[in-house]
């Protein structure tokens, strides 16, 4: 059960913690912003934020529905019910 | 009494339709609005945390209550309550599970009868924004067109000469939410979801794409795809260590996944004891994710960068960002008009997918407190629908009337209602049994942590909302609505007796919720249900709407 459970929730969380650890190193790295009035070039942590962030949400959708449509479900129509 | 069964047609479908719930005007308007002012980039830190640690686990129990009540044969939010809350008290507190969605419905088909008059007007030839003007003239245009379509300038400006549009888009709107919930879960909203979802993803990657290939402001070179994206991504650590980041990123998992709104554990009560909810939450709070950090992150934030800088996005609430600054932007882009009709459908038919799943609570709940069929059901909750809505329509003045619904009902009173579930939850149906409940059929297991997360962690959070939202927002809104003479925090009278008659309708139509629920428990013991829990979890009702 247990090996069931890292396969997949596990899953999500190593990526979340791998997404959290990049934003601790870009925490180090970047300089606050002071003034976001202005005009400022994509810094390398919005860098990282931003595809991090694209990444997690793309690849959780994807996960989630390809186990969705892959596997059986007691609410979808089986090979009986189809006429 | 009326035996008609009603049920999903897919697991697919209830995941489409409580996503399409849960993505509104928020994922796209909200969202990016609140990244931006509080860290940017680095708003993401709490964000992320507040999904896995607080909306998916409270989704989670939703789902699981939800289809724990379908099978004793309920499906409103109060008779679900009284079973998993083990009694009346819980049950009339889960009238709050068909207040909210009744409510905000009354102001929700007005907003988005915006969406499909901005779309009609786009397809059509524009707002009248004019491109050669000056930057202010302009936003002065699309604030103008704005507050003349909505009649901000006084009550019943709607129903005056030439406002007969605005009626018109209301009329369709409304009418096309009452065919699609009239035509049941499945016909209805299940086969609409069922397009709409991805006809929006489709647009939105269409729209995305015209963003990001957005050439750079002619006047203003350093205004380009690349600082608009720098202005929402950038992160700005020191926001971490402001509480009010975390509150906001908690509250905007919160408001977005539709968590505490009576839809959820309405939808999965008609779920079949072995289907799986525990997927189905992640792939619903997943969908809604990708959407509000895919599409919303990515659009509205750097297209308004680009063409009005800072000072057009600073200051501009969720509707002032979508009805005033856009506009704007689509006047100077390459293709602005189909952009915008496009950008606007998709806003309409986010809109129409959360609010049908507003409706069907309500039509739920109808259908078992009196034992009436779905047509009567129907025709009693679209009658409830129009009056209420009409309300809004003629107190449009300084938006006062439905605002002031929205900030008691759609804002204040979710944050009650997910406090009552989770502890009902948590601590009267048992976090143990509730997990154990919930792996039925799961393909997936929930971690163990997330049963201390939902007995201490979630209602602690919420009792905190709770008491910040009441004594720092809730006596200022009180204020306003029933003493004479008021002044707002700058000094200024700000008393409105709108606010008032806005409350008194709440009040009427909880009272009426609360006599139903009255009715209905009386019918439901008389059919022998197990309206407060009492019987062992295995003593299913065979048939599906067993209570009505």
């Amino acid at each position: 059960m247990n090996r069931r459970y890292f396969d997949r929730f596990g899953r999500v969380i190593a990526t979340v913690a791998g997404w959290v650890a990049t934003s601790a190193m870009a925490v180090a790295q970047e300089a606050p912003i002071a003034a976001r009035a202005t005009a400022q070039p994509l810094s390398a942590g919005g860098w990282a934020f931003m595809l991090l962030s694209l990444a997690f949400v793309w690849v959780m959708t994807l996960w989630c529905f390809k186990l969705v449509l892959t596997t059986p479900s007691p609410t979808d129509p089986g090979p009986a019910a189809r006429p | 009494m009326s035996q008609q069964k009603d049920g999903w047609g897919s697991r697919l479908g209830v995941i489409l339709a409580v996503a399409g719930s849960a993505v509104g005007l928020g994922n796209f308007l909200r969202f990016p609005g609140q990244a931006a002012a509080n860290g940017g980039g680095a708003f993401m830190i709490p964000y992320f945390c507040a999904l896995l640690f607080l909306g998916i686990p409270i989704g989670w129990a939703e789902w699981t209550m939800g289809r724990y009540g379908g099978r004793k044969g309920f499906h409103s939010a109060p008779a679900i309550m009284g079973v998993i809350g083990k009694g009346p008290l819980f049950r009339y507190i889960g009238v709050i599970g068909v207040l909210i969605p009744l409510c905000v419905y009354f102001y929700y088909v007005f907003i988005e009868s915006w969406c499909l008059g901005y779309f009609f007007k786009y397809l059509t030839g524009g707002i009248g924004v004019d491109a050669s003007a000056p930057m202010v003239t302009q936003a002065k245009q699309a604030s103008d067109f704005w507050n003349g379509f909505i009649g901000t300038a006084k009550d019943g400006e709607l129903f005056s000469a030439g406002h007969g549009g605005v009626l018109l888009f209301w009329l369709i709107t409304m009418a096309l939410n009452v065919w699609f919930v009239f035509r049941g879960l499945s016909k209805g909203i299940e086969s609409f979801c069922k397009w709409a979802m991805p006809a929006m993803a489709i647009i939105a990657m269409g729209v995305l794409i015209r963003v990001l290939t957005l050439p750079a402001n002619e006047l203003h070179p350093d205004q380009n795809v690349g600082t608009g994206l720098a202005y929402m991504w950038n992160p700005n650590f020191e926001a971490l260590g402001e509480s009010k980041t975390w509150l906001a990123a908690a509250g905007q998992i919160f408001f977005s996944l539709s968590v505490g709104f009576g839809v959820i554990i309405n939808y999965a009560s008609y779920m079949k004891r072995k289907d799986d909810v525990v997927l189905s939450g992640l792939t619903a709070s997943a969908t809604n994710e990708l959407f509000e950090v895919g599409f919303g992150g990515m659009i509205t934030i750097p297209a308004a960068f680009i063409f009005m800088g800072a000072t057009g996005i600073i200051g501009q609430g969720t509707f002032g960002l979508g009805f005033n600054t856009l506009p704007v932007v689509f006047a100077q882009m390459p293709g602005g008009n189909f952009i915008g009709a496009l950008w606007f459908f998709m806003l309409f038919l986010a809109a129409i997918t959360s609010s049908l799943s507003m409706l069907q609570p309500t039509l739920a709940f109808v259908e078992e407190a009196l034992g009436c069929g779905r047509k009567k059901a129907v025709a009693l909750v679209a009658a409830a629908a129009v009056a209420g809505s009409l309300y809004c329509l003629w107190f449009t003045g300084g938006t006062v009337g439905w605002s002031t619904i929205d900030d008691w009902v759609g804002t204040f009173l979710i944050v009650v209602l997910a406090f009552f579930q989770v502890v009902a939850f948590g601590w009267f149906f048992g976090v143990g049994r509730g997990l154990k409940e919930a792996k039925e059929g799961a393909q997936m297991r929930i971690p163990g942590f997330m049963g201390f997360i939902l007995k201490f962690v979630a209602p602690a959070y919420l009792l905190t909302a709770i008491v910040l939202s009441a004594k720092d927002t809730l006596g200022g809104w009180w204020g306003k609505a029933f003493v004479p003479g008021h002044k707002g925090a700058d000094g200024n009278v700000d008393y409105s007796p709108v606010g008032g008659y806005s409350l008194i309708l709440v009040a009427a139509v909880t009272l009426g919720l609360v006599i139903l629920t009255k009715i209905g428990a009386k019918r439901w013991k008389a059919a022998g249900l197990d309206l407060d829990g009492e019987r062992p979890p295995d003593d299913d009702v065979a048939a599906s709407g067993a209570a009505r």
